[in-house]
C-alpha cells in the first residue's frame, strides 16, 4: 500500500475511533436492533455514583427504574441504586454497528484507489462520511444522564412498568453472560 | 390514550448491522495495495518498469464482488423505535411492529408476533412465548392475554439506518468513479513531478517537470518558468509531488533567479536562453476558427483558447493569427503562456497500452540505446508538433520565426520566441498548431532585450513529511503519494529577480492490468512507424473522450492553475 492510502486509512480508522462513543455493555452481551425487539431482557446500563457514596460504579442489567431508585441485576445479584446518588448513567439499548460502518467506510476509502487522482476527492468523501456515520451509530444506541432523565431510561427495563408487587429478588435468576436469543 | 414514542440516542436512534464476512475479509482482491508495497520495497525505478503489469490489478470482477459485499452490509443495518403503550391505549398500537410485548403486572412478559387486539373482549390474541420474570420461558405457541393482566405494550419498529443510506450513495458515486476509470484508465492518472508554489496567497500549481523524460535514456533538464510566483521575502518554499502511478527519479531541483530588467520580465526561449523582456503589449486582434479569441489570451489568468481534436485526424492542424499593429524595428519577441490538453497523455498512455506486457521490452530497447526505437518514439511527437511560430513579411508571405513544445497538461509554462526584424510596420504573427492539442493562456509582444545569467540557487533545506532530509548525490526517487519540500533563500531585493524552475530527471510510468488488456503489438508499432495513420484511426477513440477529460481531471486536484 502506498504512503497517503496507508495514511488515509490510519486517519480513516484514527478518526473513526475519537468520534464514537465507547458502548459499556460487555462485548456480544447486547442483540442487534432487530433481535432486541423480540427478547424480553433490559438493556445494558452503567450507572457512577457521586464522590460521596460507598458504591463508585454499578452496571448491568436494567431492571426497573422507580421514582426513587434504579434497579440493576449485577453479576452480585440485584443492587438498587437510589435515584439521587447517581451522578451519571449510559444506557446501551441495544447493539450498534459502527464497527462494521468503519469497515465499510474503510473498504470504500481503499477502493478510491482505483480511482486514479480522483482519489483526491473520493477518499476524503468516504473518510468524511465514514466517520460522521460511524460516530452517529456508535451514539444511536444510547442513553444518558443527566442529558436525559432517568425516567427515560425506563422503556428499555426488564420490567418498563416498575418492579412487581411482591417481587422477589432471587426470581430474576443470575446476570446472563449474553441475552439468550430467541426467534418466534 | 397514545402511547409515547422513544427514539434512544435522539431523534436519529441507532442502527445495528448483522456481521458480515466483509468485515473480517482483510483485504479487498480488488485493491491493489499490495503491489503498491511491493514496488514501494523494491525501492527501484527499474524494477517498478519491469514489473509493470503487477500494478493497480482492480479488475471488474473482484470490484463488483467488493462493492456487493458493501451492498449487502448495508442492508442489515437498522436502527429501533420503541413505544411503550398503556392497556387502555391498545387502538394506538403500532400496527408496523412485528412483535408486540404485553408486559404483565406480575413481571411476566408474552412476546407475540402476527398478534391482534379485541379490544371488546378484552385481549390481546397471537402466536408467541411467554416469559416468567426470570425470562425463562413458561409457554409457547398461542397465546391469550388479558387486557387487565397488562401493565404496558411494547412496540418496536426497526427501519434501516439514515447513515447507511448516505454510505450507500457515496458507494454508488464510488462505483461510479471505479467504472469510470477502468473502462477510461487515460482520463484518471496524471503525469510528471508537479510543483506548487504560492502565487503569495496559496500555493498553486506552477510548474511540471520534465514531461518528456519517461524512460532514463531520455533523462533530460526542463527550465520552466515561475511567472506568477511573489515570493513574500527572502524564502521562497517549493513543494514537489509525485501525484501519479509513476516513480519519478529527480536529480536535483534548482531555483534560477534572474535579474529583472526595469518595469520587465525575464523569459525563457525553447533553447533555454533567458532575454530581458519589456513592453509587453496584448494584440490588438486575435482570430482563430472560432472567432475572436483575444479576451482569452490576454492576460495570464487560467482563462485559455482551445479548440476540438478533429474527429478524423488527430493531427489535423489549425490557426490563429494575431494582430500586434505597427511596431518599430527593434528586436521583438512573441511570449507565448500555454499548456497541452490531455491529448498527449491519452496518446502516451495508449501506446503503453498498445505495447502492454512488451512495455518494457521496448523501454530495454530505448535503454540500449537501439537508434531506432529512439527516433520512433519521438515519431508521434512530431506527427503532433509544437507551437509554430511565423511572421507576415512585407510580401504577405509567413516566414517562419520559430516553434515552441513543452510537454503536460497540467501547468502552463511561459515562453518567447524571438522573432525575425522585417523593419517598421505592421506585425502580423500566426501560430500553426494541432486542433485540439494546445491551450493557450497567454499571448503578447515584448521587446526583447539582452540575454541575463541566472544565479542558480540550491535548496538550503529539504523536507519530506516535515522532517529534514539530506538530498541524495543521485538525486531523488519518488512514488505515488510523495511530497518533498524545498526551501531556498533567494538573493537580496527578491521582486527583482525572475524565478525560474530547474529540474533534472526521469520518470517511469507504472503499467495498469487495464492497459495490458488492450495489447496489440501491431498497433504499436503503427503508432511509432506511422503515426499519422495511428491518429487517424485513434481520433474516433479520443473524441469520445475529450470532452470529459479536462474538466474532470481538474475537478480531482488541489488547485487550478
Amino acid at each position: 500500500m502506498c504512503g497517503p492510502s496507508r495514511r488515509v486509512l490510519a486517519a480513516l480508522l484514527a478518526a473513526s475511533v475519537a468520534g464514537c462513543t465507547s458502548n459499556p455493555a460487555p462485548k456480544g452481551w447486547l442483540p442487534p436492533a432487530a433481535k432486541a425487539q423480540a427478547q424480553g431482557y433490559g438493556g445494558w446500563i452503567s450507572l457512577t455514583g457521586k464522590k460521596a457514596e460507598p458504591a463508585a460504579h454499578v452496571e448491568g442489567e436494567l431492571i426497573a427504574v422507580s421514582d426513587d431508585r434504579v434497579y440493576v441485576l449485577t453479576d452480585s445479584g440485584l443492587v438498587d441504586v437510589p435515584r439521587e446518588s447517581v451522578a451519571k448513567a449510559v444506557l446501551a439499548a441495544y447493539a450498534t454497528g459502527e464497527g462494521e460502518l468503519a469497515g465499510w467506510s474503510a473498504l470504500g476509502t481503499l477502493s478510491t484507489l482505483s480511482h486514479g487522482a480522483y482519489l483526491l476527492i473520493t477518499a476524503p468523501i468516504w473518510i468524511i462520511a465514514g466517520i460522521t456515520a460511524a460516530a452517529g451509530e456508535s451514539r444511536a444506541g444510547l442513553l444518558r444522564y443527566p442529558e436525559k432523565p432517568l425516567a427515560s431510561f425506563r422503556p428499555y427495563a426488564r420490567f418498563p412498568q416498575g418492579l412487581p408487587a411482591g417481587f422477589e429478588a432471587s426470581a430474576l435468576g443470575r446476570l446472563e453472560g449474553t441475552q439468550p436469543t430467541r426467534h418466534h | 390514550m397514545a402511547g409515547v414514542v422513544h427514539r434512544v440516542g435522539g431523534v436519529r436512534s441507532g442502527l445495528a448491522i448483522a456481521p458480515s464476512p466483509a468485515i473480517g475479509a482483510p483485504r479487498s482482491p480488488a485493491i491493489p495495495f499490495n503491489h503498491f508495497y511491493a514496488s514501494r520495497t523494491a525501492r527501484s525505478a527499474r524494477h517498478v518498469s519491469c514489473s509493470a503489469q503487477a500494478m493497480m490489478g482492480s479488475r471488474v470482477g473482484r470490484l463488483l464482488a467488493s462493492l456487493a459485499i458493501l451492498a449487502s452490509i448495508g442492508a442489515c443495518a437498522q436502527r429501533q423505535l420503541r413505544t411503550l403503550t398503556p392497556p387502555g391505549g391498545v387502538r394506538s398500537l403500532d400496527k408496523r411492529s412485528p412483535y408486540l410485548k404485553a408486559h404483565m403486572r406480575d413481571g411476566r412478559v408474552c412476546i407475540l408476533s402476527a398478534w391482534e387486539v379485541d379490544e371488546a373482549a378484552g385481549r390481546v390474541t397471537g402466536t408467541g412465548v411467554l416469559l416468567g420474570p426470570d425470562r425463562k420461558p413458561i409457554a409457547e405457541g398461542s397465546q391469550t392475554v388479558p387486557l387487565a393482566s397488562v401493565a404496558l405494550f411494547e412496540t418496536n419498529v426497526v427501519q434501516k439506518s439514515p447513515g447507511v443510506a448516505a454510505l450507500a450513495v457515496i458507494t454508488g458515486i464510488s462505483a461510479i468513479v471505479t467504472g469510470y476509470c477502468i473502462g477510461n484508465p487515460k482520463a484518471c492518472f496524471g503525469s510528471c513531478p508537479t510543483f506548487y508554489v504560492s502565487d503569495g496567497e496559496r500555493p498553486v500549481l506552477q510548474a511540471e517537470g520534465f514531461s518528456d523524460s519517461v524512460a532514463p535514456s531520455l533523462e533530460a533538464r526542463d527550465i520552466d518558468a515561475l511567472y506568477r510566483v511573489r515570493p513574500a521575502g527572502r524564502d521562497l518554499d517549493v513543494r514537489m509531488t509525485n501525484e501519479a502511478l509513476e516513480t519519478h527519479v529527480v536529480r536535483y531541483v534548482q531555483i534560477l533567479a534572474a535579474p529583472r530588467p526595469e518595469g520587465g520580465r525575464v523569459l525563457a526561449t525553447q533553447s533555454g536562453e533567458l532575454r530581458e523582456a519589456t513592453d509587453l503589449v496584448a494584440p490588438t486582434a486575435c482570430a482563430a476558427a472560432e472567432g475572436d479569441c483575444r479576451e482569452a489570451v490576454r492576460r495570464f489568468d487560467g482563462r485559455e483558447r482551445f479548440s476540438g481534436a478533429d474527429p478524423e485526424d488527430l493531427a489535423t492542424r489549425e490557426l490563429v493569427d494575431l494582430d500586434f499593429g505597427l511596431v518599430d524595428s527593434e528586436a521583438r519577441g512573441l511570449i507565448v503562456g500555454a499548456r497541452q490538453t490531455f491529448l498527449s497523455t491519452f496518446l502516451f498512455y495508449q501506446s503503453l497500452a498498445y505495447m502492454g506486457s512488451a512495455a518494457s521490452d521496448w523501454l530495454a530497447r530505448l535503454e540500449r540505446g537501439d537508434r531506432a526505437v529512439a527516433s520512433r518514439a519521438q515519431s508521434l511527437r512530431r506527427a503532433l508538433g509544437g507551437i509554430e511560430v511565423l511572421v507576415q513579411d512585407a510580401h504577405g508571405r509567413w516566414v517562419p520565426a520559430g516553434e515552441l513544445y513543452e510537454t503536460g497538461p497540467l501547468a502552463s509554462d511561459v515562453k518567447v520566441v524571438p522573432l525575425p526584424r522585417l523593419g517598421r510596420g505592421p506585425l502580423k504573427v500566426r501560430l500553426r498548431l494541432t486542433r485540439g492539442h494546445w491551450r493557450l493562456d497567454y499571448l503578447a509582444l515584448a521587446r526583447l532585450g539582452a540575454r541575463v545569467e541566472p544565479i542558480s540557487l540550491d535548496p538550503v533545506e529539504v523536507r519530506k513529511d516535515g522532517l529534514v532530509v539530506s538530498a541524495p548525490t543521485s538525486g531523488f526517487t519518488t512514488l505515488p503519494g510523495d511530497e518533498y519540500d524545498f526551501a531556498y533563500r533567494l538573493p537580496e531585493d527578491p521582486e527583482g529577480y525572475e524565478l525560474f524552475l530547474d529540474t533534472r530527471g526521469y520518470y517511469l510510468e507504472w503499467m495498469r492490468d487495464e492497459w495490458v488488456a488492450e495489447e496489440d503489438q501491431a498497433r504499436a508499432v503503427m503508432l511509432f512507424r506511422r503515426p499519422r495513420r495511428a491518429l487517424r484511426l485513434l481520433a474516433p477513440e479520443f473524441k469520445k473522450q475529450e470532452a470529459g477529460m479536462e474538466d474532470l481531471f481538474w475537478k480531482s486536484r488541489y488547485v487550478r492553475p
